[in-house]
Order: structure tokens, then sequence, then C-alpha cells
């Protein structure tokens, strides 16, 4: 550390350079923590979970070709038929499939009215056997009985007196206890409905809501000429199950089945838009790190061509290579750490500006940590060329007059 | 102090030998003050170069201070340099950015002394040059001949027992060089060899032995008593 202080009245005499450095690596670092805090926070968004058996699940879209007054006899003949099925364990159908980006969303309240906003939530109307379709946990009070699940041509809304909620929603009905949720009521456009049970995890429709553990369902199902379904194949029968159903239902004259798709490809598909945003992030991220260390590059090298014969002289006097080496490696330290500083401050008043803009957390301290560790060490990488070629300044030549 | 035995020195250019320095046998002793003396080109920095573990050296036997440095390792050769060397340069070679206090201590912090001894040091040295006043001015501030003092007083503050000056006067008008050449003979007076490559045949009298380089080759010239001290 005895170069210390000579590194500090050097860079205070020769500022401009320095300086043009910081403020390449402060903006850097502001940048960095930044986008990569909204990386990981998109990472996490794709990967959460979904409540569903995705593995063994499958989805299309199917029109009941009948006319509306046998909807329902056809729906659960159609049920039957798959149902029966060797290779399929279960089949349901609901008003919209989750991650498809297609649904219906509305405003829970906890009186008649509006004012008493709760939240948000993604709307599902499901049939029968949903819990174990899905697979879905139960985690708290009861499934709907046959009584409350009801098929018919009225509105699900109407029909329902009742709603299961996911843990997310009775978190945010109960804040502060929300296993106390169960029993309660809840009000949708001034309707009443009783909370009978709660599952763990139910992904909304939508991938890139942030909220979309917010999912509630009604017991009534609205029959329409097309019906979204869902069915569960049997452990490691995917691919035969989706076949057979297809052919199944292909039985019936003026069938048309459309989006006819194992779950993976629907969750690769909702996901896609955030996926590639991600990858353009992870990309912007280690653009800068590597501009950053070409800035870095630039500079020292830059430093060291100027001061050639310098080096050359303390060399004479009795520097060794390493401490040659040694003092361009701290004088980089030096800046970069000044850099970080102003990044740290920048850093945190664009979180602040972008929270607003893009409803994000504040960036956790241990991102200004590692970032910080990550720019330092990038630092000291692209220092350690020039500093040996430094080093290696024949200090014969180097001091010998012009 | 110095030994050199077949010392010579060679390199290739392409598959062309060019030898810098025929084969010589030189002794300085302690307290000696030897100009070095020959037209451009002969030689003479280079053989500085090697007398100061600068440059490596092709043939020969090099002892200082009674220990053989042929083949020692570059850290072994800087921290040789550093403890029993002292460089002056024609250019004076300070750092701009520095100041004087700070260019002087440069090379104290290569070695193991606290920043106590060090500032102690520097003080000295500054004081027995009449700079102690000007610590804090930067070399910029100062004349050609005031920076050269500091580059002495910096070659000085290690307390080296050779001192290396490669036409320390060479950038200085007639008054400045001969308040320098008054310098280093101060310096050797106090028991520190000198070796000095000089252009200037005057001040190449002033020293206690002269030698010549011309074509690669070296050899002593006596010096008149006349223009001794």
């Amino acid at each position: 550390m005895k170069d210390f202080k000579p590194i500090l009245k050097t860079l205070w005499k020769n500022k401009t350079s320095p300086i043009l450095l910081v403020i390449q690596i402060a903006v850097a670092f502001t940048i960095l923590i930044n986008v990569s805090h909204m990386a990981v926070n998109k990472w996490h968004e794709i990967h959460k979970p979904s409540g569903l058996d995705e593995a063994n699940l499958f989805t299309f879209t199917a029109n009941l070709p009948v006319e509306p007054e046998r909807y329902k006899a056809r729906l659960e003949q159609d049920f039957a038929d798959i149902i029966e099925l060797s290779s399929v364990e279960n089949v349901m159908a609901t008003n919209s499939i989750p991650l498809t980006n297609w649904g219906l969303g509305l405003a829970l309240n906890k009186t008649e009215s509006d004012e008493s906003y709760i939240t948000y939530a993604g709307i599902y109307s499901m049939t029968a056997d949903f819990v174990e379709t899905l697979g879905l946990e139960v985690i708290l009070g009861r499934q709907f009985d046959q009584a409350e699940m009801v098929l018919s041509s009225a509105d699900y809304t109407v029909q329902s007196s009742t709603l299961m909620v996911t843990k997310a929603i009775a978190e945010k009905i109960s804040p502060e206890d929300w296993t106390q949720t169960v029993g309660k009521t809840i009000y949708i456009h001034g309707r009443p409905y009783q909370i009978i049970g709660v599952v763990n995890e139910l992904i909304a429709t939508w991938p890139n809501w942030m909220r979309n553990e917010r999912s509630i369902i009604f017991p009534a199902y609205t029959l329409t000429k097309e019906s979204k379904f869902m069915v569960k194949a049997r452990e490691g029968q995917l691919k035969q199950a989706m076949d057979e159903v297809h052919t199944v239902l292909m039985r019936h004259p003026g069938r048309i089945i459309d989006k006819f798709h194992d779950f993976t490809h629907t969750r690769n598909k909702g996901y896609k838009p955030m996926t590639s945003s991600l990858i353009i992030l992870f990309a912007v991220t280690i653009g800068l790190v590597v501009i950053t260390m070409l800035g870095t590059f630039g500079q020292a090298r830059f430093a060291i061509l100027r001061r050639k014969r310098q080096i050359g002289t303390r060399r004479a006097l009795g520097a060794t290579k390493w401490q040659i080496v040694r003092y361009y490696m701290l004088e980089n330290i030096v800046i970069t750490s000044i850099g970080i500083l102003f990044g740290a401050i920048f850093a945190m008043l664009l979180n602040v500006k972008l929270m607003d803009f893009f409803e994000l957390l504040s960036v956790p301290s241990e991102y200004f940590l590692f970032g910080a560790v990550a720019v330092l060490v990038a630092g000291q990488f692209a220092v350690i060329p020039p500093a040996l070629g430094a080093a290696n300044i024949s200090p014969a030549s180097a001091t010998r007059s012009a | 102090m110095l030994k050199m035995r077949g010392i010579a020195k060679s390199f290739f250019t392409n598959t062309l030998k060019t030898q810098a320095l025929q084969p010589f046998d030189l002794d300085i002793e302690q307290g000696d003050f030897v100009s070095i003396v020959g037209p451009s080109g002969s030689g003479k920095t280079t053989f500085l170069n090697i007398a100061g573990l600068l440059e490596d050296y092709s043939e020969g036997q090099y002892y200082l201070g009674g220990k053989d440095v042929t083949g020692l390792s570059d850290n072994h050769k800087s921290s040789l340099r550093n403890q029993k060397i002292g460089f002056v340069f024609q250019s004076f070679n300070l750092i701009p950015e520095l100041n004087l206090f700070d260019n002087v201590e440069m090379p104290l912090r290569y070695r193991h002394f606290s920043s106590k001894e060090r500032a102690q040091r520097v003080h000295e040295a500054l004081e027995k040059v009449g700079l102690a006043g000007r610590k804090s001015h930067y070399p910029q501030q100062l004349s050609g001949g005031q920076q050269q003092r500091v580059a002495i007083t910096r070659a000085l503050a290690g307390s080296p027992s050779l001192l290396l000056a490669d036409e320390p006067t060479g950038n200085l008008d007639s008054k400045m060089a001969d308040g320098i050449m008054s310098l280093l003979k101060d310096i050797n007076k106090q028991g520190t060899s000198i070796l000095m490559v000089t252009h200037d045949m005057e001040q190449a009298k002033q020293a206690s032995r002269i030698i010549e380089i011309r074509d690669g080759h070296l050899s002593e010239h006596q010096v008149s008593l006349l223009h001794r001290d």
C-alpha cells in the first residue's frame, strides 16, 4: 500500500483520463445493477410455479357440434369418452387456460362498494375434477361439492355463490392471518361470494402480469359453442393420450379441434417474449462488463504509453516487475472504486425512478456487493495485460534520452 | 567495489552480429570518480547500463561489492540497483505528477523503510542540496539545474555506494553544469564512487580516472594531476 499516496497524487494531477474512466464505470455500474436486478426478477417470473402438473397436461379447444340445448349432454359425453381412454387420468373444461394470455380479470372487494378494493384477480370457471386434473393442492377448506358445480348457459358469475382462491389471494384478503380466509365473503361487482377453500398455487392466464399468482375459481361453468379442454395424461403417456383424445373427439361429424398442445409448449409460448427480453438483458449486462473492461484496458494502455519513461525510471531506481504491475492494479482499484461509489449513488436514484415506472422492488444490497466485486474483478483482468506490458518495459531503453 | 572480467556485449540483427563492447577488464574502487568519454554510438551508455544492471552482457563476470551478479534474477537485480546504485539521467527523469519530496522518496518506497525514516532521509537529502524549502514544488516549477539536483538527491537518498550519471550536465548551461559538477565532486569526496558518461572533456578531466570507449573498445587514460583538485 506504499504506492497508495503517490497514486492518488498522480491521479489528482492528471484528472481528465481517470475522470472519464470513473464516469464510464459509474454509468456502467448504474445500468449493471438495475439491469441485472430486472433480469433476475424476470428470471423469477419465468420460473414462477404454476401450481399445475405441467408434465402430464395438454390442452386444446374443441367445438360442441350440436344445438345449444344439447351442449351440456355433448360436453358430458366428450368427458366420458375421454376419461374412458386408458392413457387419460382426468379431463375438465375451463373458461381460460393458464399462461395463454386470454382470460378475464376482476376486482375483488371487501364490501359491495368498489371503494373497498382488495386486489385484482385472474378468473377461472372450471368443471368438476379440476383439482385432480390440474394437480392443484387444496391447503385449506374444501373443494366444491356436486351441488355447487353447475353446467349451464347462464353467466358463471351469476350462477356461483361460492369461490376458491389461491393462497396469494388469501394473503391479500386476510393479511394478518391468511388461514382465516375460509368462510369470509368477498364482493365482485357488488355480488357476494363465500370463500370455501384455498389452493396453494394456480397461475393466472397472463404470464407477464407480476401478480399472476392471484387467481380465483368459480364452481359454475358457462356452456358455449366452443370449450377449452385440459386433459391430464397418465404418467409417461402424454403423447399416446394426446393421439387418442384427438382421435376419439374427431369421430363426431363437424368437430373442429384447435390449439392442440402439451402444456410445456403452452408455457414456452406464453413466456417467449419474457425469455427474449431476458436474453437481451443478459446480453446488455455482458456487453456493459465487456465495454467497461475495454475502457479500463484502453485507459491503462494509454497511461502506460504516456508514462513509458517514468516506468523505466522506476525500474532503474529499483522497482521490481511485480511492483510495477501492482502499481497499475492498485491504480485501477482506486479508479474503479470511485466509479463504483458514484455508480452506487446513481443506481439507487435510478432504481427509485424504475420502481415508479415498472413496479420494481428496490434493489437488494447484495446486488451492490456482487456488482462491485464483478466490476473490480473485471477491471483487474482488464488492467493486467497492459500492466504486464509496463513491467516488461526495458529500463535501459526507456530512460535513454531522446 | 566494482570488478568486471572479460565483459563483452554483442547482439544480433537478423544474422548480423554487432559487437557493442569488446571484452574488457575493469576495476573500480570505493571512492573512484570515473569519467567515460567517447564519440556518440561508441558504447558508453551500453557500458553504463551494464554497470547499472539495466542491461545484460553477453560474456564475462561482473562483481558488484564482491558479489557475482552474473545470472541474477530480475528481482535480485532490482533490489541491488535500489540499494547499491544511484542513477542520474541527462533529462533528469523526474516524475512530473509528484512533488520534490515524493520524487526523492520514490526509490525509498521500494525498500523496507518506515514512513518516518523515509521522511527523515528525504528531508536530509534535500537539505544537502539546498532544496528542502521547496519540497512541495513540482519539477516543472524548477530550473534545469535544480531539477538535476533533485535527481541527484533522489539517487543518493538510499545511500548507494555507486552513482551512475549519464551525461548529467548534457541539458544544462555551463553555469548550471558547473554547479552540478561541484555537487558530484562533493558527493565523491564523501566516499560515493561515481561513473559519469560525458562528452565534455573539461568535465571528464575533473574525475580521478578517464575511460575512453571507441568502437566498443575500452581504454584508460591518465588524468594529469594538474586537472585534479
